[in-house]
């Protein structure tokens, strides 16, 4: 499985981290080194998820404006910064959702519909793939958010944990029962 | 209503890089902070709370 550099931080990256926030939150201007380091891993995520690309790059600058303003609540207890990120991006995107009536989106790589296939048999096929993209939307909210970030975005259980507001065990049992929930859906199909 | 995409092509690094404005964000913050911390804007929210709570006090 791929790393996420930015998640996995050296505890040296993390210590000069901590520093800048407690500097950006005495002065918002200092935010500027972080605003660099997240704003394409954050757009990226909007991105996957809305069917407009200026939208997409409208709720990232609003994603940052909503940080700097709750910053100095900001305490680190071991929940990487990257992830209090994601948390408000997800707020926001949701917010994005409910104010303009847009549709949520998913995008996906063909090759990791494959690996999602994967998990529920050895050999599929070209109809087997069109099915799976049928019975996706039909998943819950909570459990597509899951089974994206897990297989699509090739996240790790503890930093899905961390976005949702979730244990790193609670995610990982969670993903497995959206998984089970999708495969009976694609059965039934 | 949820709408799949497959293989849609994603913005490369560059042009995303090229779209970041950190003054941008910063002057939203600000003008974010100056309504709320404007006593104008606490000066109209407070007239208009006292009104309504003399008109709901005070019976016609």
């Amino acid at each position: 499985m791929a790393i996420n550099a930015l998640y996995h931080q050296s505890p040296v990256r993390l210590e000069e981290e901590l520093r800048i926030i407690e500097k950006a939150k005495v002065n918002p201007a200092h935010f500027g080194p972080l605003y660099s380091r997240y704003h394409e891993s954050i757009f990226r995520y909007i991105f996957r998820r809305v069917e407009d690309v200026e939208a997409a790059y409208d709720i990232t600058s609003q994603v940052f404006v909503k940080a700097i303003g709750a910053l100095p609540k900001f305490e680190y207890r071991g929940v990487p910064f990257s992830s209090w990120l994601f948390r408000i991006a997800k707020s926001e995107l949701y917010q994005f959702f409910r104010d303009n009536k847009a549709n949520r989106m998913v995008s996906i790589d063909s090759v990791r519909i494959g690996q999602v296939m994967d998990e529920f048999m050895e050999d599929h096929s070209e109809e087997d793939r069109e099915r799976l993209l049928k019975v996706l939307p039909l998943l819950k909210e909570d459990q597509l958010q899951l089974i994206e970030m897990r297989f699509f975005e090739k996240r790790s259980f503890r930093e899905i944990g961390e976005i949702v507001g979730l244990t790193e065990n609670n995610a990982k049992v969670k993903t497995f029962r959206a998984l089970i929930k999708l495969k009976q859906l694609f059965n039934k199909k | 209503m949820i709408k799949i995409l497959v293989d849609r092509p994603e913005p490369d690094t560059l042009s995303i890089k090229k779209r970041q404005d950190f003054d941008k964000v910063l002057r939203s913050y600000e003008k974010q902070q100056r309504v709320f911390h404007n006593p104008w804007f606490f000066g109209v929210v407070g007239f208009s709370c006292l009104l309504i709570m003399l008109s709901i006090l005070i019976p016609i």
